[in-house]
């Protein structure tokens, strides 16, 4: 294939406030690439996040975004994609903004399945706000807010994803950007919600999960021969796996499911988008009582 | 050169405060290394290292990895730094659990460029430059 989208398209000048050595520089680097891949250009694209670290994504990109308040990115995405099916609309936040504060959207937007797809820096912990404890921070782990250790044991995205009806669930490590980039082209790709999970070093504040912890445990799914990625059931025990080796790669997909915006009877005469000149006229009386009766 | 004299070497050109700092620092930055060079380069950088700094170089793939930064090398070179007590740069305000850790980060990767290129020909150094990020190649040029 030609491509006729260099990555450098989504580049801005806006100067970018991360550690040196955070792992969302390469998460940034491998969704330009994975855009550019795609032949999809910056207008084509809505960059929705939340709040905190990773959530700074979109003001770094050249493409539409949309920062919302804390936890709320994937109600926010999913109404663009309803308002506009034609925008590439991606998701992209930290474990804090989406498995603990956005935890309901997410587990919700999972059973929906709307085509989006969702990019989480999951660095398991709080780094904005200085090193509190995440959702995805393991049972024991020290910081400002768990002297003794946390409680609780981990949220398991993947598990959870599978368990609320997600088409798609894959996980990644920030550092291979190549591997990266390929999962998020294949996120995007899919017809329905994909959740992208990236293990990404927080070089400042979490000094047990670093690069070299990573490295040391993470396989690749697609070099498992015996690997498939539509078996459920062995979907389940890939998720489960998390210690001594983690798996990266897709976990889950299974193709053919219906998607939400499919779904919504008051887009079958086309999107908010497609008719803003109608809409934006002011309906006759008739026009008001034939969209009551469609929610009727 | 030994092993242990190549990490002294390190903590006394970095002024670390101990030998297993220093070792830390060499073994991080190798290991940064290791994510970067192809298979090729480091076989042809045995004959100068010390086998146990060559061992860490053996993960290295076939070929060299453009989709790693500075950025994400210094992640991988910051690996066993602290990183707490110090400035926090990124909001521009002092913040005790917070820290930018790029410059010390850098400045560690260049106490052991130092080192290394000391241990090198001149072609094997041009050789392994080229093969650097952009940024890391100019903080191998000017170690």
């Amino acid at each position: 294939m030609v491509t006729r989208i260099d990555a450098k398209i989504y580049d801005t000048t806006v100067e970018v406030t991360w550690c040196a050595g955070c792992g969302d520089y390469a998460i940034l680097k491998a969704l330009k690439l994975a855009l550019a891949d795609l032949d999809i250009a910056p207008h084509e694209v809505l960059l929705v996040s939340g709040i905190g670290c990773g959530s700074k994504l979109p003001d770094y990109m050249n493409a539409n975004g949309y920062m919302t308040i804390h936890g709320r990115p994937l109600a926010v995405a999913t109404g663009a994609k309803l308002a506009n099916p034609d925008l590439n609309v991606i998701v992209v936040n930290g474990d804090g903004d989406s498995y603990g504060i956005g935890g309901n959207h997410f587990v919700h937007t999972c059973r929906r399945n709307p085509n989006i797809t969702q990019i989480v820096e999951n660095n398991q912990i709080y780094g904005l706000t200085k090193g509190q404890y995440s959702p995805t921070s393991d049972a024991g782990f020290i910081t400002t807010t768990s002297p003794d250790g946390a409680i609780e044991a981990a949220f398991n995205p993947a598990a959870i994803a599978l368990a609320a009806g997600a088409t798609f669930i894959a996980r990644s490590f920030s550092g291979d950007p190549k591997h990266m980039a390929e999962v998020i082209t294949q996120g995007i790709r899919h017809r329905g919600y994909a959740l992208i999970d990236v293990l990404q070093p927080c070089v400042t504040f979490n000094r047990v999960n670093t690069y070299a912890w990573y490295r040391e445990r993470v396989y690749h799914l697609e070099e498992e021969e015996d690997y498939d990625p539509s078996d459920r059931t062995a979907a389940w025990e890939k998720a489960q796996e998390w210690g001594e080796r983690i798996p990266v790669g897709v976990i889950y997909r299974v193709e053919g499911v219906p998607i939400y915006e499919d779904q919504v009877k008051a887009l079958e005469g086309g999107s908010p988008v497609s008719r803003l000149s109608e809409l934006a006229r002011a309906p006759a009386l008739e026009q008001y009582e034939g969209l009551k009766d469609q929610f009727v | 050169m030994e092993y242990r004299e190549f990490i002294t070497q390190v903590q006394e050109k970095g002024k670390l405060a101990s030998f297993e700092e220093a070792e830390a620092t060499t073994l991080s930055v190798m290991r940064a290394l290791s994510e970067v060079i192809c298979r090729e380069r480091a076989v042809s950088m045995q004959p100068c290292l010390p086998s146990e700094l060559f061992c860490v170089l053996e993960p290295c793939r076939p070929e060299v990895d453009p989709f790693v930064d500075w950025q994400t090398f210094i992640g991988w070179a910051s690996a066993d730094l602290d990183a707490v007590g110090m400035p926090d740069k990124t909001l521009g305000g002092l913040d005790l659990f917070a820290v930018d850790a790029a410059d010390e980060a850098m400045r560690r990767c260049g106490l052991v460029f130092c080192v290394l290129k000391s241990c090198m020909d001149r072609s094997q150094q041009e050789a392994l430059a080229r093969e650097l990020p952009e940024e890391v190649c100019d903080w191998f040029r000017c170690a």
